[in-house]
């Protein structure tokens, strides 16, 4: 059974139908690469699946559950969302923010147990930052306070990630760091939706590429199927698709 | 630090100053009466026929409670507010509520009707619904200033219309103005029980929403934290403008207590709502307390003046602060 399933999506915003009826499958252990130009509507569409954004027609369902028959705590368990901005305000630990990750989960008086704050450090390690659990968010640099937002969707402990730009702030160490990170989650099952800008990660390491256009979603029946005519159909510029030694293909466009 | 030295060291702290300082302001006075006296009456040792029972018991034990129930409900709003909208400036008196219950309650005096309350409630409640429809902005253009901005536009346009309804009151001005001054010198227990259910009203919304709030505050979209942020952001906002409208309906508007507390106890408590709330709530206690006290000591100003005085200063520091 598919973890999330998108049904005839559509999202109009101003007079402009961004999305004009996405379907989508998301299976256990599969990492889906979501690509498109600018204002293509990926940020619109994890919004809209994660239930935080506009949906004006069709249906999500989240493991069998239309999205709107569940609670906001419901969902929170089942789906954790990385924001494309972390947008921190206020002066709070590293830690008590990924521990806003166990909120869903735990009751509203309960204490945090020890498993949660176990839980919180492992994914603050998880994305190299075990150190910096008494630092500050708003003293943190971009890529620090996104590693922060990585982690604390992992404390929530969702089998369904969403993840809109997840490296845009981050070096190619820690980025690339990310990705195998999202590597183990998909081994342990988890159904992973990430809408990335480089065409380079999604080409090594998702399951699948699909590619917003025209407010309809393009899929290539696989990445090793992503062309030199597709990509400059996608985004209206020429491209240029090399296969290097070690099988890695890399794109980069020629306009 | 350690979660202890953040929450118990300064919750003891704070309590012992706030008992220590109500005890030294019921001393002090026209008729000072001393410490030891003043326990004598509160714990019966001294006759309720005695003067200095009827002074403790009847004017400065009621005025004093007031006016750190008052202190305690602006505080603990300000500290909701600033959850709620995200926004450390947001305070009743920026926001435009504590003008908005003002207005409300000129009106209803003026026109002669009962339950001043009520009205002070909803006059709050439409100047947060028109102060948050005219400066929350969209997404792209949200900022902390442009809902400050509106609250303070309303809050001149409101003030205005006190000005106008006090010009056409006729015999019924003495009392609008009476009313607006804001002074603690009439209290009566009866305000005094308004004020700490107003109080313990903000305290147990706070700490009941105390996670949500964090969230909230931190910046994250709440949603996909499983915090129902409309209907908790609702609760929050109508609870903290009925508990402001209690205490202007009781002391007039009192400004800034709202915005300077949470931002000075935010200094050892860190932002986590559990511990910021209840420090606050004392701290703001304790600051009109002494405000009242300073106000009273200088010939019946009203508190209001005083409280613009020490916050004004600040609230422009924290500005350039932000800037």
């Amino acid at each position: 059974m598919s973890l999330l399933s998108l049904k005839g999506v559509r999202v109009t915003l101003g007079s402009r139908e961004v999305l004009k009826g996405i379907d989508l499958q998301v299976m256990p252990g599969e990492v889906i690469a979501l690509l498109g130009p600018n204002g293509s509507g990926k940020s619109t569409l994890l919004a809209a699946t994660a239930g935080v954004g506009r949906r004006d027609a069709g249906r999500v369902l989240v493991k069998g559950d239309d999205l709107d028959s569940l609670s906001r705590r419901e969902v929170a368990r089942r789906v954790a969302v990385v924001p494309q901005q972390t947008g921190f305000m206020m002066p709070f630990t590293v830690m008590e923010t990924v521990l806003m990750g166990r909120f869903p989960l735990a009751g509203r008086f309960a204490r945090l147990s020890a498993g949660d704050r176990l839980v919180a450090t492992q994914a603050l390690e998880a994305v190299d930052l075990g150190s910096f659990g008494e630092r500050l968010v708003t003293d943190l640099s971009g890529g620090e306070a996104q590693r922060v937002a990585i982690a604390r969707a992992l404390a929530q402990q969702t089998d369904i990630l969403l993840l809109d730009e997840p490296v845009s702030a981050l070096d190619p160490r820690h980025a690339i760091a990310v990705f195998r990170l999202l590597d183990v989650l998909r081994k342990e099952g988890k159904g992973i939706l990430v809408a990335l800008h480089d065409i380079n990660y999604a080409l090594r390491f998702a399951d699948r590429v699909v590619f917003l256009k025209d407010g309809l979603l393009v899929e290539p029946p696989s990445p090793r199927k992503v062309d030199e005519v597709l990509l400059a159909e996608i985004f209206d510029t020429p491209w240029s698709l090399e296969e290097l030694s070690g099988g890695f293909r890399v794109a980069f466009p020629l306009a | 630090m350690k979660p202890r030295a953040r929450l118990l060291f300064p919750l003891i702290a704070l309590s012992l100053l706030l008992a220590v300082s109500l005890l030294w302001v019921i001393s002090v006075g026209e008729v000072p009466i001393p410490r030891g006296d003043v326990l004598g009456v509160i714990s019966g040792h001294i006759p309720s026929s005695d003067p200095r029972s009827v002074i403790v018991l009847s004017i400065r034990l009621p005025r004093a409670l007031a006016a750190a129930a008052a202190g305690a409900v602006l505080a603990g709003s300000g500290v909701i507010f600033q959850g709620v909208l995200l926004n450390p400036l947001a305070e009743p008196y920026t926001l435009g509520v504590a003008t908005g219950a003002a207005l409300g309650a000129s009106i209803a005096i003026t026109l002669g009707l009962p339950f001043v309350s009520v009205f002070a409630f909803i006059g709050g409640i439409a100047a947060l619904w028109l102060v948050w429809v005219l400066g929350r902005g969209t997404r792209e253009t949200a900022s902390p200033t442009r809902l400050i901005l509106a609250g303070v536009i309303v809050g001149s346009i409101l003030g205005a219309g006190i000005t106008l309804i006090k010009a056409l009151a006729g015999d019924q001005v003495g009392i609008i103005v009476l009313w607006l001054l804001g002074s603690f010198s009439l209290s009566s227990w009866e305000q005094v029980a308004w004020g700490a259910a107003s109080a313990l009203m903000v305290l147990v919304l706070g700490l009941f929403w105390a996670r949500d709030l964090d969230i909230m505050s931190s910046g994250a979209d709440p949603r996909s934290l499983g915090v129902d942020d409309r209907k908790t952001s609702g609760i929050l906002l109508l609870g903290s403008s009925l508990a402001t409208a209690v205490v202007v309906s009781m002391s007039g508007v009192i400004g800034f207590v709202g915005l300077v507390v949470p931002h000075l106890v935010r200094i050892v408590s860190g932002p986590a709502h559990f511990r910021l709330l209840p420090l606050s709530i004392l701290g703001g206690a304790l600051l009109l307390l002494l405000a009242d006290t300073a106000a009273r000591s200088l010939g019946e100003l009203p508190v209001g003046v005083i409280t613009a005085l020490i916050g004004g200063p600040i609230f422009c520091f924290l500005l350039w602060r932000e800037r």
